[in-house]
């Protein structure tokens, strides 16, 4: 800290409110980029992920050589569900068929990822925003953010490959980011990707307290060229996917929303320190040590970091529900980790936005003071 | 036993480059000067004056020769040593004031009290005594902006003066005065020096200062004449 007494910092940036200002706005849209971005990475993991995490099952039956739910093709007989039911510990086996398609809306084509689910089972019903989950032939429930984008209200009718189905419900947890959930009946499924008996995935539910991997292991083998994974090791192998696509680039972003906000931060110091070098000459004229100077520079430093992480943390607080109002399908969960993360960032910003200016400070000689 | 000479240099020389050729600013300077008593430094600029102050002062080192302040070798004293022996030993005075424009009139005072760790309150209230004895009750809490020159320029005296340095180095302190707040200032410092005892070293063309200086030193080419 600033020696106790004079309250020499707080007067200089007091002094120097515009630059100060202009300092802690800079560094505030830096931080602001970072929590959108950090937000942003968030909600793309829980989000993307979201439908198959939350699927209340044990294993996960794909096709040999599929290990994900978001980058892989998978094609089953819906039919194998009945071999795996008679399983021991198997409890209920319940087809999901996947298809990419595109849906009419209006004069507006929209692409979705339709979801067969059997309606008979919870397994593959999506969590509820709004009306039934429940579809039978012709009806459909859609992403929620999906329909808001596109001014879909339940009671109206899309048309999915020519053929009319009815939004009886809006769910939740169903925005992939890039592209977003719809669910109808298995039945309608099959018949828009123009082949019964199929299903691309087969989820299994194990009786009471039978333990996942030992579901896992039974089911191994009792089908040709399928693979059983654990609903854990599922949901874990769709994160790696995650991680190894767009979230890499959300981090790159991000970092360079950092970098800007250092620039930021050590351009508009560096100008202060050259602005006040009179007052470093006099502070080292009238005896200032250097350890001094170099708190006195730091903690301007920190103060307007500090005051920058406020203001972007503020401007977030208020311009993410515009942002999700104005773009729907964006995904934005921060959590209270990233939050911290950032501001420990912010902070390591203020401390090397200091490094450039203390160099300066030390060339700041006192003898100057005697040119008049 | 405090010794009767405050300053000693021993042919000192200061030497730097510039354009390619030696500069002297300083060149072989031998001196004795007195506490208790003003010492001016009188010559035309670039006669090596402030040159000599920085020496003093130890804002500058010495090419070679010995610079004796208040009975230390400066030459032995590293850069954070001699900021520390500045505090303590040493007020300057400048011609352009160099007050913190941001800090009140009483702030400015105070500034060194808090860089030698001196609380708050005590700080607060020796500066507001200076303050008072410098004739800036008044103008205690205001900025420097809203001071007149004379006004400054004790407020920049007061600031040299709070930690009751043994030496105060003035360059030209009465330069951007008019006449009155020139008087004012010179006033003020022959009472430094003859009723704190403390050495006054200033460089100045002022005829006035010159003429109420115990001692006047005339420099020119960097020598003493």
């Amino acid at each position: 800290m600033w020696p106790r007494g004079v309250p020499l910092v707080g007067r200089l940036m007091a002094f120097d409110r515009v630059r100060v200002a202009i300092t802690v706005a800079g560094i505030g849209f830096a931080v602001l980029l970072m929590l959108f971005l950090a937000a942003l990475y968030d909600g793309v993991r829980t989000e993307a992920n979201g439908y198959v995490s939350s699927r209340p099952v044990d294993a996960w039956v794909a096709q040999d050589g599929t290990t994900n739910f978001i980058k892989s093709t998978s094609l089953l007989s819906a039919a194998e569900a009945d071999v795996l039911a008679e399983v021991e510990g198997v409890r209920e086996v319940s087809p999901l068929l996947r298809v990419i398609t595109t849906a009419s809306v209006g004069e507006r084509q929209v692409t979705v990822i339709l979801l067969g689910i059997d309606p008979r089972s919870e397994t593959g019903r999506p969590e509820a925003a709004e009306g039934d989950m429940v579809p039978s032939p012709g009806e459909i429930v859609f992403d929620r953010a999906l329909a808001r984008q596109h001014g879909i209200r339940v009671g109206d009718t899309l048309v999915v490959q020519g053929r009319p189905f009815r939004v009886i419900g809006l769910s939740r947890g169903t925005n992939s980011v890039l592209t977003q959930f719809a669910v109808v009946t298995l039945e309608d499924a099959q018949l828009l990707l123009g082949m019964s008996d199929m299903a691309s995935f087969l989820l299994v539910r194990g009786i009471d307290g039978l333990p996942p991997e030992e579901l896992a292991a039974r089911l191994g083998g009792q089908v040709p060229r399928t693979a059983v994974f654990t609903h854990a090791a599922f949901s874990a192998n769709n994160m790696r996917e995650l991680r190894g696509g767009l979230l890499p680039i959300l981090a790159t972003v991000a970092v360079l929303g950092a970098v800007v906000g250092l620039a930021v931060l050590t351009l508009l110091l560096y100008g202060a320190v050259l602005e006040q070098r009179e007052i470093y000459a006099v502070l080292k004229a009238i005896g200032a040590p250097q350890h001094v100077l170099v708190r006195l520079v730091l903690f301007q430093s920190l103060a307007a970091a500090g005051g920058g992480f406020l203001f972007g943390a503020l401007a977030y607080a208020v311009s993410a529900p515009l942002a999700v109002a104005v773009v729907p399908a964006m995904a934005l969960s921060l959590s209270a980790d990233a939050l911290v993360a950032v501001g420990m960032a912010t902070c390591v910003l203020g401390g090397l936005g200091a490094v450039l200016p203390l160099r300066r400070v030390r060339r700041v000689h006192p003898a100057e003071l005697f040119r008049a | 036993m405090t010794p009767a000479v405050a300053v000693r240099l021993v042919d000192v020389s200061r030497h730097f480059e510039a354009g390619g050729s030696l500069v002297r600013a300083v060149d072989g300077v031998s001196l004795s000067l007195p506490r208790g008593a003003i010492t001016a430094l009188m010559g035309p600029s670039g006669s090596g004056k402030t040159t000599l102050l920085s020496l003093v002062g130890g804002l500058l080192p010495a090419s070679a020769g010995e610079v004796e302040t208040d009975g230390v070798d400066l030459g032995l004293l590293d850069q954070a040593a001699l900021t520390a022996f500045r505090l303590r030993h040493l007020g300057i005075v400048f011609q352009a004031f160099h007050l913190i424009d941001a800090l009140t009139v009483a702030e400015n005072v105070e500034l060194p009290l808090t860089l030698a760790g001196v609380r708050r309150p005590d700080a607060r209230r020796r500066a507001l005594a200076l303050v008072e004895r410098l004739g800036l009750s008044a103008r205690a809490d205001v900025l420097p902006r809203a001071l007149s020159g004379g006004e400054k320029q004790r407020t920049a005296l007061a600031r040299a003066l709070v930690l009751d340095p043994p030496i105060l180095l003035a360059d030209e302190p009465t330069g951007s005065l008019d006449a009155d707040a020139g008087e004012d200032v010179i006033t003020l410092l022959q009472t430094e020096a003859k009723a704190h005892g403390r050495a006054v070293i200033a460089a100045s063309h002022d005829p006035r200062l010159l003429a109420r200086a115990d001692r006047v030193v005339a420099m020119s080419f960097g020598r003493v004449v």
